[in-house]
């Protein structure tokens, strides 16, 4: 459902840096798969991401979501259908708003923002039902201003924020990376219910092996804009963090770092 | 009576400069762009209420039109950093210099006078009062209007596309990823913004009865120190709005830079303007908070010694 297709994507072009990350890059995701992504920095997993959300475009190639052509899409068009949560929780949610005016804009995707109320009294209650499963306590603290929660809370409520409403992507950058080991495994498991329930197509960039071989339907590892490990299905079932471990460490000494 | 006359000034000033103030709030607080084009935007306003009202358009719609005209200036102003992706503060400082030769253009000379035309501030009701009350009419007259700017932008604020508007000046990146291109919002605020500043313009001259090319210098400062004072004024007043909160925050700006004008005398203007900004900053900041504190516990420790 998700095609790149003849990728090429050289960063610093026309100086003596030139540094070529995809060349003739193929890469296709089917509906309903949870791809985790792991490699090395530089690696290319974030440029991939960058590449289907459009905040940077390819050299050449193109695109295809559900058969249509997105290559030229601006950023915020295509997010219409792609939701993406990134590596800093303070990009998911306007800082300065309150819980429940963020769920009232991100409830609102997708519909005309005009001039009437922004947040109904009437679906406050229904707000504090979403949050409360949550079991962080924020349906208590739907006044508070979302600046004032915890990374891992605000992360929560962006991954709620970005699967309000129906996309046909899930993009996930890195995102427990910046929480804490306890905070982080619980934003995982969360995320998996929600891809679970809603049965999302999800591409999860990830630093964390072990959050790539438990989680998820495909795993790939990425290395210098190659994909050099693809398991699907059983093959992925298969794979443990320390064989993950020892491909990661060949491929990083090979770069030689 | 002096007392009683120059407060009046203070209010009506104070009120003037709160509807420059609410759409520099708008710009500054709420979209998180440094706008200078205000500096141009207010004779706008001041040159194009001056010039209907002159050729012999009713001042109401004189107003209309001049909110209409900044609205548009604003525009530009949007358009160049959006567009051509002109770095937010030289779009408003490219807006405001262009400004400088179209009021020029605009009044036909550095001048518009209409002392003899009927406005909202100068009209027969009004002059039939003593100028000493005269002034609390009109000062009370421009806080209605004020409160209604208030009102209104309080309302916008609520409604969904406020909320974008919210969002886009907080968190660019999420406006994206709900679909809306945050362009659009931005000028929108840049619009709304300058429109009140011209609808400002346009008061001060009805208050003065007289449009001067050169009424838009430090209006940009002035306005600043208005936001920043009465955005801490309603941090600390929970149940004060920010709307509020610079609305008095205009009106005690203008009572410090009036006594200041009085020490010192009107042609320090500029420079109180600009140190009284200065004071604000570093009021703002902290700095000012923290040396108060040292130097409290400074006396009491030398109390302490003393004692003992």
């Amino acid at each position: 459902m998700l095609e790149l297709k003849g990728i090429r994507k050289a960063f610093n072009k026309g100086t003596p840096d030139e540094a070529v990350l995809f060349d003739r890059f193929d890469f296709s995701v089917q509906e309903g798969e949870f791809v985790s992504i792991v490699g090395s920095n530089g690696s290319g997993k974030t440029t991939l991401l960058n590449l289907i959300a459009g905040n940077i475009l390819p050299d050449e190639g193109k695109i295809f979501l559900r058969g249509q052509d997105i290559t030229a899409q601006k950023e915020f068009v295509r997010a219409r259908r792609i939701g993406r949560v990134f590596q800093d929780p303070a990009l998911g949610a306007a800082g300065h708003m309150t819980i429940a005016e963020n769920l009232a804009i991100a409830e609102n995707k997708g519909k005309p923002f005009g001039l009437t109320a922004g947040l109904s009294k009437k679906r406050i209650a229904a707000y504090r039902d979403m949050l409360h499963p949550l079991g962080l306590g924020l349906e208590d603290r739907m006044n508070v201003p979302v600046g004032a929660l915890s990374g891992g809370q605000r992360q929560v409520l962006t991954l709620m924020i970005a699967t309000l409403t129906p996309v046909d992507v899930l993009l996930l950058d890195e995102h427990t990376a910046a929480l804490d080991p306890k905070t982080a495994e619980q934003t995982m498991a969360l995320t998996d219910r929600i891809v679970r329930e809603k049965k999302l197509t999800t591409l999860m960039v990830t630093h964390n092996l072990r959050f790539a071989e438990q989680y998820g339907t495909r795993l790939c590892m990425f290395d210098k804009g190659r994909v050099v490990l693809d398991a699907a299905g059983e093959a992925k079932k298969e794979q443990k963090v320390d064989d993950l471990l020892a491909l990661f460490n060949a491929i990083s000494i090979e770069c030689g770092n | 009576m002096f007392f009683f006359n120059q407060m009046g000034t203070v209010f009506e000033m104070g009120f003037i400069y709160a509807v420059v103030a609410l759409g520099v709030y708008i710009t500054y607080k709420i979209l998180d762009f440094p706008d200078l084009s205000v500096d141009g935007t207010f004779p706008l306003g001041g040159v194009v209420f001056s010039v209907l009202l002159v050729a012999g358009c009713p001042w109401p719609v004189a107003m209309i039109v001049s909110f209409v005209a900044g609205c548009a200036a604003g525009f530009v102003t949007g358009l160049l950093h959006v567009k051509l992706k002109i770095n937010g503060l030289l779009s408003g400082i490219i807006t405001m210099t262009a400004l400088l030769s179209v009021n020029y253009l605009i009044a036909g000379g550095p001048m518009v006078s209409f002392s003899q035309e009927s406005t909202m501030l100068q009209n027969g009701f009004i002059g039939s009062f003593d100028r000493q009350y005269a002034i609390y009419i009109q000062a009370g007259l421009t806080l209605v209007l004020v409160a209604a700017c208030k009102v209104l932008l309080d309302l916008f604020l609520k409604t969904k596309a406020g909320f974008l508007l919210r969002a886009t000046g907080d968190n660019p990146q999420m406006v994206t990823q709900l679909g809306k291109n945050i362009d659009n919002y931005k000028m929108l605020g840049l619009s709304l913004a300058n429109g009140l500043v011209a609808l400002a313009g346009s008061l001060y001259c009805q208050y003065n009865s007289v449009f001067n090319s050169s009424m838009g210098t430090g209006t940009v400062v002035i306005a600043l120190a208005c936001v920043i004072i009465g955005c801490v004024i309603s941090k600390h007043i929970r149940v004060m709005k920010d709307t509020t909160g610079v609305i008095v925050g205009a009106v005690i700006y203008y009572a410090i830079l009036t006594v200041a004008m009085l020490l010192l005398g009107s042609e320090y203007t500029q420079l109180i303007v600009a140190v009284l900004f200065v004071l604000v900053l570093i009021f703002d900041s902290g700095l000012i908070g923290r040396a108060v504190k040292k130097w409290i516990r400074g006396v009491r420790r030398r109390e302490g010694k003393e004692h003992a």
